[in-house]
């Protein structure tokens, strides 16, 4: 028999026991540890009440001591007790029983309590059986107990729910540490990419710019005082005195474009012309995009600055060398044909191309070079000669006119290379006059050979005796030298005598002279 | 069981028994008690315990027991003829360590063991814990039977923590064995401290194994005041334990008798020092025993183990008595010996800090002043 004041010793510890831990298996193994050595009991188990998905309920062991019960015979003829799903009706059935006692072996007992709203407690004893009054005295400890689970559990959910709360802002911090991190190797990045730019901006003379809206001010990086040609910090910083360096003839152009861009999104690409202080011209361009800040709208402008003045030189020239060439191209006496290598196709020719071969500009753009060849597989040969050799001179090729009426004509053609695309020119002289006073000549010329074909003359060997000084014919004759000239040339002799056969022959009238 | 003992508690004397009981074939395993005074250290331990090959576990107590003989000096070595498996769980005072894990991994199955030998180093700080888990793994499918290991001077209380178990690794410290055994075993306990002088006293303050407060007064006083009252004798700076140790503390368990914890010293805060932690929030009861009582317990607990006993054939008795039963009992102690030890049983024994049983009904504790005797079909 207990006495009242070990139960209310007992009561005490238990309640002790039962504690304030909300550690779900602390708290058990504490409680249930203590009930079972304060009441010798061999083992003792908590079950809790689970809701299947089927709605049913069924009792599922949370915590045990020992862990394993289910070597114990007498806790699973305890189980047994408990069916594997209840509905409400049974389930209310099965708290009424409670707490529940049954012997199913000599001295071993099981007990079966409720712990109210979350489950069971089953204890095992033996040798004698607990005093059924003492178990129902301990009901407020069980429903202590209860309480004391709920809370657990809740405890359990409010660290599952700190834990996934902990895990999140963990989770964010380590993403707002990556972006900090981040932004600071942005920052880093930027401040080098700033120092790279700064130095390039000095080390070149592109002057880069950064404009800010709110207050006009231009901060230029690289040096604007020499390139205005100012002492260093004379020029103001500002879009004013950058406005009033512009030339005249841009200063309408540039003074709205800046009142646009205060605004504007797009990005700028201006030239123009800037005063040094000297009075000089400059040439610059200048390209420039907008930094937006909230709402889209630009509150900088970041830009370069490039002085182009030569290469605006250099186009002028070039431009009046074209034009010088194109008017020599123009007006020159000679025709001219530009064409491409490949196709032969002509893309250009000058006015003398026109009056020569009676085509009109656009007629003319029409054509390929085999149009006003006579001659074509030869000018093709042509033109694929000298696009391996170079520039060629061909004289003499016979070219047709949009009448059909041929000209003569020297050439010299050569190719180029104009944006990539392989051309040819052709200078091309009329002949056709020239040909016809040469072929004149010619004629001439042919008469002339024909009239000396016709001329007998002598020439060769002419065998001669050396006494008498007859002349021996392709016969074999012999003839008197008058005879043989006479009749190989169109000679005639008249006789006559020298001064030293007359003094042989006549020495008695020769009258000494040097000659006669 | 083969028994073997040297009276000389002589390392060669050791060495003699070991190769002794080895030599039987069918030796599987072996138990050794030895005597705090043999001054069995590592250093002479070791290398011997290394070279043995079969399973071998043990301690050193404060005494032995062989037979009716209580021995001061002296070791036994128990050749156990059925297959053993031993475990050592170190570091038993680290309090960062959860013992069900250690347990777990240990020893995943029992198997077929039916009795499991426990001895722990007596002064290690968390051996209820070790105990509360073993209950919470192997519940009460085993016999337990052990006890506290380590030295005492009965003089001088002079209680520190040197190397005590002996497993085959050498001699080790702040550890606990674990010795399973297939061997069918029945097992009493009873102490005999029934004399409630008063009490409960409510434990409002403790910490550990130190009690502050009893009734929210000076535990010390309270003691004293009950202890001084019964004994006649007034405690000076000398002589607590010499009155204390006939006045332990009993908690109440339901229908069963108590649990005795042993107050052994009063620190400088007025903290009554017991072997066992004792809860806060628990109450207990100043007791105490007399030699009827006591040895009265030591026959209930032979008796409980020959009931226990479902073989019937019992082989051996292992007796693991409280040293403080000793202290108390002086030379009236043999008639607790004359108890148990009955008939032609073999039997050995320790006197131990603290002592360790459970018979397969109650809830396994650690306990103080108890006897406890194990009958073994070995």
């Amino acid at each position: 028999m207990i006495s009242l004041t070990e139960q209310l010793h007992t009561h005490y510890e238990f309640a002790m026991a039962i504690g304030t831990s909300l550690d779900l298996k602390v708290m058990l193994r504490k409680s249930i540890s203590t009930f079972l050595r304060k009441m010798n009991c061999q083992a003792g188990g908590v079950h809790f009440l689970k809701q299947n998905d089927n709605g049913q309920q069924r009792f599922e062991q949370v915590f045990s001591i020992p862990r394993d019960t289910s070597r114990i015979k007498e806790y699973q003829a305890a189980l047994k007790e408990l069916c594997v799903e209840f509905d409400d009706r049974q389930l209310t059935a099965f708290k009424s029983t409670l707490p529940l006692h049954r012997q199913e072996w000599p001295d071993k007992h099981f007990y079966i309590v409720d712990l109210p709203e979350i489950g069971i407690l089953i204890l095992l004893k033996n040798g004698n059986k607990l005093d059924p009054l003492f178990i129902k005295s301990l009901e407020p400890l069980f429903s202590k107990l209860a309480t004391a689970c709920r809370a657990c559990i809740q405890n359990e959910e409010l660290l599952r729910h700190r834990d996934n709360l902990e895990d999140l802002v963990l989770e964010k911090s380590r993403e707002l540490i990556t972006r900090n991190q981040q932004l600071i190797e942005k920052i880093n990045e930027r401040r080098k990419a700033e120092e790279r730019f700064r130095l390039a901006a000095e080390a070149t003379s592109d002057l880069i710019y950064e404009w800010n809206i709110h207050d006009d001010m231009l901060q230029w990086f690289g040096d604007i005082d020499v390139a205005l040609g100012y002492e260093p910090g004379e020029f103001d910083h500002n879009i004013t005195a950058w406005v009033e360096r512009i030339h005249p003839d841009d200063l309408a152009r540039l003074s709205d474009a800046v009142e646009r861009n205060r605004t504007s999104r797009e990005p700028i690409s201006y030239e123009y012309q800037i005063q040094r202080k000297d009075g000089s011209l400059r040439y610059w361009s200048d390209y420039g995009v907008p930094v937006l800040g909230e709402g889209g709208r630009p509150f900088k402008w970041i830009g370069v600055c490039k002085d182009i003045t030569k290469s605006k030189r250099v186009e002028q020239e070039l431009r009046e060398s074209e034009e010088r060439y194109r008017s020599l191209f123009t007006n020159e006496i000679d025709s001219i044909s530009i064409f491409e290598a490949d196709t032969r196709k002509i893309v250009d020719v000058n006015d003398a191309f026109l009056t020569l071969y009676g085509y009109t500009r656009e007629e003319a753009l029409q054509l390929t070079t085999d149009a006003i060849s006579a001659e074509p597989e030869k000018t093709q040969k042509a033109i694929k000669h000298s696009t391996q050799i170079g520039s060629v001179f061909i004289q003499g090729r016979h070219h047709r006119k949009k009448d059909g009426t041929e000209i003569y004509v020297d050439l010299s053609a050569g190719p180029f290379t104009w944006k990539g695309r392989t051309l040819m020119f052709a200078i091309i002289r009329n002949v056709t006059e020239r040909k016809k006073v040469e072929e004149e000549r010619e004629r001439l010329i042919v008469d002339l050979q024909k009239a000396l074909d016709e001329i007998i003359t002598l020439r060769g060997f002419i065998p001669i005796c050396s006494s008498c000084k007859k002349i021996r014919d392709d016969q074999g004759y012999w003839h008197q030298v008058e005879e043989y000239i006479r009749d190989h040339s169109q000679a005639e002799f008249t006789h006559s005598i020298c001064q030293s056969c007359a003094e042989k022959l006549y020495p008695e009238i020769t009258i000494k002279k040097d000659n006669v | 069981m083969i028994i073997k003992v040297d009276y000389t508690g002589s390392v060669q004397g050791f060495q003699s028994l070991l190769k002794d009981v080895t030599n039987d074939e069918k030796v599987k395993g072996l138990l050794v008690l030895a005597c705090d005074e043999n001054g069995f250290t590592p250093d002479t331990m070791d290398g011997i315990l290394k070279g043995i090959s079969l399973p071998l576990f043990g301690g050193i107590f404060p005494q032995i027991i062989h037979g009716k003989q209580k021995l001061p000096k002296g070791t036994i070595v128990a050749g156990l003829t059925r297959k053993i498996d031993v475990y050592l769980v170190p570091h038993l005072s680290d309090k960062t360590v959860d013992f069900n894990d250690v347990i777990d991994g240990l020893i995943p199955q029992i198997g077929d063991a039916k009795t499991m030998f426990v001895l722990v180093d007596g002064y290690s700080q968390r051996i209820s814990s070790l105990i509360d888990s073993l209950f919470n793994i192997f519940g009460l499918e085993l016999n337990y039977i052990g006890g506290g290991a380590g030295s005492i001077n009965p003089n001088k209380l002079n209680m520190t923590q040197t190397p005590c178990l002996f497993t085959n690794n050498g001699l080790a410290k702040d550890s606990a064995i674990l010795a399973m055994m297939d061997i069918q075993s029945g097992v009493g306990v009873s102490h005999g401290w029934d004399h409630k002088l008063s009490g409960p006293h409510k434990v409002t303050e403790s910490e550990g194994n130190a009690i502050k407060s009893l009734d929210w007064k000076p535990a010390f006083d309270v003691y004293k005041e009950v202890v001084e009252k019964h004994s006649g004798r007034t405690f000076t700076a000398d002589n607590f334990f010499e009155i204390a140790k006939g006045y332990p503390l009993g908690i109440t368990k339901l229908e069963s008798e108590r649990i005795v914890r042993d107050p052994f010293t009063v620190d400088e805060n007025n903290c009554l020092i017991v072997a066992t932690e004792i809860p806060q929030e628990s109450f207990v009861d100043i007791v105490t025993g007399d030699l009827d009582s006591l040895v009265g317990a030591a026959k209930k607990a032979y008796s409980d183990s020959i009931e226990d006993f479902a073989d019937g054939d019992e082989r051996s008795i292992i007796f693991m008595d409280c040293i403080s039963r000793v202290l108390f009992l002086g030379d009236n102690f043999s008639k607790e010996i004359d108890a148990v030890c009955i008939g032609d049983t073999p039997l050995i024994g320790a006197l131990s800090l603290g002592e360790i049983a459970n018979c397969g009904k109650d809830y396994l504790e650690l306990y103080n002043k108890t006897s406890v005797v194990g009958v073994l079909g070995d």
